[in-house]
């Protein structure tokens, strides 16, 4: 791909005599911004490792900007990395924090101020630059990390996880700070999370890996409406599992293999439907959740409104059309 | 590869070769030189004829009762005093809980050769305490506490400090909620404290004792100072038959004194790896402090508490006090009558009295530097890097802390007292070097131990966000490890230069005219009868003590704690 700044090729991730992620292929566009997903231990973050250089690759290349980069140590690769916990030292002051590669460098002591000073600038934390990070609240310390790792001007940003420790509120609240960061300086992120959410927000593509196995590449609506495995379907979203007989009756033909059908995708009270009992509504604020019984196989659904049926109750269920997802034996 | 990588590999391997070659020298060569000396003689295994030799000593032998039963009774003596003060602190709700504490605690700060001084200062024949009684008793002899009673009153109070550490935190890992649920189904206060407590305790008590007797059958300063011509331990034993110039016994002494003491080690590593008890429940209930019921045991509990505080303040108090009164008051008033900065001006000022304390900062100081330097060379690599080599040096930079002192203090002396070729064929005994030399090898286990765990306990991540903005190792080092462990290695070097202050073991074996230390001048002082002399002694203990307390805030303040790996007594 002629405009991409990151190329992996053929890449083998792992570490010696233990191979995690065996031949990964990926173009990354400038400026794009893709999540690696994945339970943990499906590899995404040793990925990220090798492409920082901090684990060495066991086979195949990584690219910058067209330059091949597999051989080089860490310090000689012009990645920022921004950690899980953001590794600010906490001996030195943000602005010291920033400065640091500078330093490294031995840049002068005129270009250091002017740099830092911009990048704290586009950062927001021209004021902070004084204090420690223990001084500093979640935020502020986010975008030193971020800071820090743009300053030498690295296009290239890595995030390992940044948001996994982080209570919900907050953590939606760093994503849209990412984001806004991103689209206003323009570099390319290269996300690992095990975080649907945070992927399906943030990314333009979306890297879902497995067992060391890419499952699907593509972006957030591709993943949720066409999942390519059965893996998708469940790690995306919430599906029921229909078991084959019970997938035929709804879909009306006859089915082989495993078929998914999101719970938002159930449909009660529909005109020709089965008969469903419901065992369990679980109201849950802004949607509830019903627990039915369908000839002897479990199976739940989403609703919004108040309109919710009794436990106890029997109602007509019918699927959305179009909305299973079947995959025949051989993809299982 | 770049020129500063070069570099760095030179600086790397040469740093490396360096200590290998101090390891090899001053530890390795030392120990085998005390093994030969005490096993073989005129290149044949003599081991039997040296042990019937020694046995045949009636001094040596008298040593060697002297010992046991003084390690015995110790071990008795300070495991009530002891567990008494953690009832009172832990247990059970006294009056006055946070004085008791710091009164309990002086053993920390008042230890070694210090409170040995301490103590004959107090009770000895220039004692206040003695000017007292013989006041009211004229027929008591002014030299009353000397002998073994002052060695067992010294160790009995003095000792207690693993207890106070190690028992009090126990206590405090009790699970209060045992205890109520216990209550809740009927159990009366002694079956909770037997059913309940103990066994949660016990293999902590089991490991202090072992520690306090391991202590005591080392005792050294103590015998030195309070127990007078009679009564001697091993401890000096083994010095005396330095000074006699038959090191091949003195080191055979040692041996066999360091064999029984490293079994116990063993064994009281063994009991506080039982200890580790971490109950079924996640989140523990504190103890609550236990109201005395009965009012009569109450008040005899409170009166005791007091009583004991008393015995450990008073000498500190008087210690300070004295040294600010005229050196004619020693040993006649109770309580200064005057007071005058004379003493210190005498030691600080630069005569024959500054020369000890001199050299005590001096080598200390170097010391400290020292071990400090391959410290910080050595344990990063250590931590990192996991080869036959640094594993080696790992044990090596323990050794010191299993090998007894006194073993490692006849060692120097053996291997260094003809020309060693591993040291330019220079011969170091008699020379400067020798002590301040066996003061660094003495300090390496504690500082290895601490900075260690400081350097583990830098998160990965700084390095490697370090080395993603192009850090070399040295830069990285410098930059980010060092500042993070700083606060550590501040407080080891002042805990270690605190310690070599008050050295007294290998200051006794090692030291000569070059280099009188701080322990050998206040053991002249506190036995001397002049009075002038234990002036100054009183200053040197003062200033020691303040030092310690010192750095003792600072170990606060940097929430590290204090652990003495060893009391010399």
């Amino acid at each position: 791909m002629a405009d991409s700044v990151l190329s992996l090729n053929k890449l083998d991730v792992g570490f010696p005599g233990m191979t995690v992620v065996r031949g990964l292929d990926l173009d990354v566009t400038d400026g794009a911004f893709v999540s690696l997903l994945g339970p943990s231990g499906s590899g995404k973050s040793s990925v990220l490792r090798t492409i920082a250089g901090l684990l060495p690759a066991l086979g195949g290349r990584v690219l910058l900007e067209g330059q091949d980069i597999t051989a080089l140590p860490p310090e000689r690769r012009n990645v920022g990395i921004v950690f899980q916990n953001y590794a600010l030292f906490p001996t030195m002051s943000a602005f010291e924090n920033i400065a640091f590669a500078l330093r490294v460098a031995k840049k002068s002591k005129a270009e250091v101020e002017r740099r830092v000073g911009e990048v704290a600038e586009m950062a927001g934390i021209s004021d902070q630059l004084d204090k420690k990070p223990a001084n500093m609240s979640g935020g502020q310390q986010q975008r030193v990390a971020i800071a820090r790792a743009l300053v030498t001007g690295s296009r290239v940003l890595l995030f390992d996880e940044p948001l996994s420790n982080l209570d919900a509120k907050v953590r939606a609240s760093m994503r849209k700070e990412i984001k806004r960061l991103q689209s206003e300086l323009g570099f390319t992120a290269i996300f690992v999370t095990h975080d649907q959410e945070d992927a399906l927000t943030m990314s333009d593509l979306i890297v879902v890996l497995n067992h060391g196995k890419i499952e699907q590449i593509g972006d957030g609506r591709t993943l949720y409406r066409k999942p390519a495995t059965p893996f998708i379907c469940e790690f995306i979203g919430v599906s029921n599992e229909l078991a084959p007989a019970l997938a035929t009756r709804l879909l009306g033909t006859e089915v082989k293999g495993r078929s998914f059908l999101r719970h938002e995708d159930v449909v009660l009270g529909a005109a020709a439907g089965i008969p469903a009992r419901v065992n369990h509504v679980e109201f849950l604020g802004a949607h509830s959740r019903i627990d039915l019984e369908v000839e002897g196989h479990g199976l739940s659904a989403m609703l919004i409104g108040d309109q919710l049926p009794e436990p106890g109750s029997t109602v007509s269920l019918g699927i959305r059309p179009g909305a299973a997802h079947v995959f025949p034996e051989a993809k299982g | 590869m770049s020129r500063s990588t070069r570099q760095d590999r030179v600086f790397y391997w040469l740093g490396l070769i360096v200590i290998a070659w101090a390891v090899l020298t001053f530890l390795l060569v030392p120990m085998l030189a005390a093994l030969y000396a005490a096993l073989f003689r005129h290149g044949g295994l003599a081991v039997f004829e040296a042990i019937s030799e020694l046995a045949r000593s009636r001094r040596v032998r008298a040593a060697l009762w002297n010992t046991v039963w003084m390690t015995a009774a110790t071990t008795v003596t300070v495991t009530i005093v002891g567990m008494f003060q953690v009832a009172v602190l832990e247990y059970f709700r006294v009056r006055g809980r946070g004085f008791l504490k710091i009164a309990f605690s002086t053993p920390l700060v008042f230890g070694g050769v210090v409170a040995a001084a301490g103590y004959n200062f107090t009770y000895g024949p220039s004692g206040a305490i003695t000017a007292a009684l013989t006041a009211l008793f004229p027929s008591l002899p002014r030299d009353w506490f000397v002998g073994w009673f002052g060695v067992l009153f010294a160790h009995t109070f003095l000792m207690t400090s693993f207890h106070f550490l190690f028992l009090r935190a126990a206590m405090r890992r009790v699970d209060y909620s045992t205890i109520e649920a216990a209550r809740s189904m009927g159990a009366s206060e002694m079956t909770i404290l037997r059913r309940v407590v103990l066994p949660v305790i016990l293999p902590t008590v089991l490991a202090v004792t072992l520690l306090t007797l391991i202590t005591a059958m080392g005792s050294f300063a103590a015998p030195q100072v309070l127990g007078g011509r009679d009564f001697h331990m091993l401890s000096q034993m083994v010095l005396t038959l330095n000074s006699l110039r038959r090191p091949d016994m003195a080191a055979l002494l040692a041996l066999l004194m360091g064999l029984v003491l490293m079994g116990l080690i063993l064994l009281s590593q063994h009991f506080e790896a039982k200890g580790a008890y971490t109950a079924g429940a996640k989140t523990t209930t504190r103890i609550q402090l236990r109201q005395i019921r009965n009012p009569l045991v109450g008040i005899v509990v409170t009166a005791l508490a007091y009583l004991l505080a008393a015995i450990y303040l008073v000498p500190v108090a008087l210690m300070v006090l004295f040294s600010f009164a005229p050196a004619s008051s020693i040993g006649i008033e109770v309580l200064p009558s005057s007071f005058t900065l004379a003493n210190y001006a005498r030691v600080l000022g630069g005569g024959a009295a500054f020369v000890p304390f001199f050299n005590s900062m001096v080598m200390s100081s170097i010391a400290v530097a020292v071990g400090l330097a391959i410290t910080l060379f050595a344990v990063p690599i250590m931590v990192r890097k996991r080869s036959w080599l640094t594993r080696s040096l790992d044990i090596c930079f323990v050794l010191p802390w299993i090998i007894p002192t006194m073993l490692l203090a006849v060692g120097l002396i053996v291997a260094f007292d003809a020309p060693n070729p591993l040291v330019g064929n220079l011969v170091l005994l008699g020379s400067y070097w020798l002590l301040p030399i066996g003061y660094v090898i003495f300090s390496l286990p504690l500082m290895v131990r601490f900075m260690r765990s400081a350097f583990i306990g830098i998160d990965p991540t700084f390095d490697e966000a370090a080395r993603a903005m192009g850090a070399s190792g040295p830069y990285r080092f410098r930059r980010v490890a060092l500042p993070l462990v700083a606060p550590t290695a501040i407080l080891v070097a002042g805990m270690k230069f605190n310690n070599l202050l008050a050295e007294y073991p290998l200051s006794a074996f090692l030291y000569n005219v070059n280099n009188k230390p701080l322990p050998i001048a206040i053991v002249d002082g506190a036995v001397s009868a002049d009075p002038d002399q234990a002036a100054v002694s009183l200053v040197y203990v003062t200033l020691i003590m303040a030092f310690s307390l010192v750095v003792i805030l600072i170990a606060e303040r940097l929430s590290l704690g204090r652990t003495p790996e060893s009391s010399n007594l």
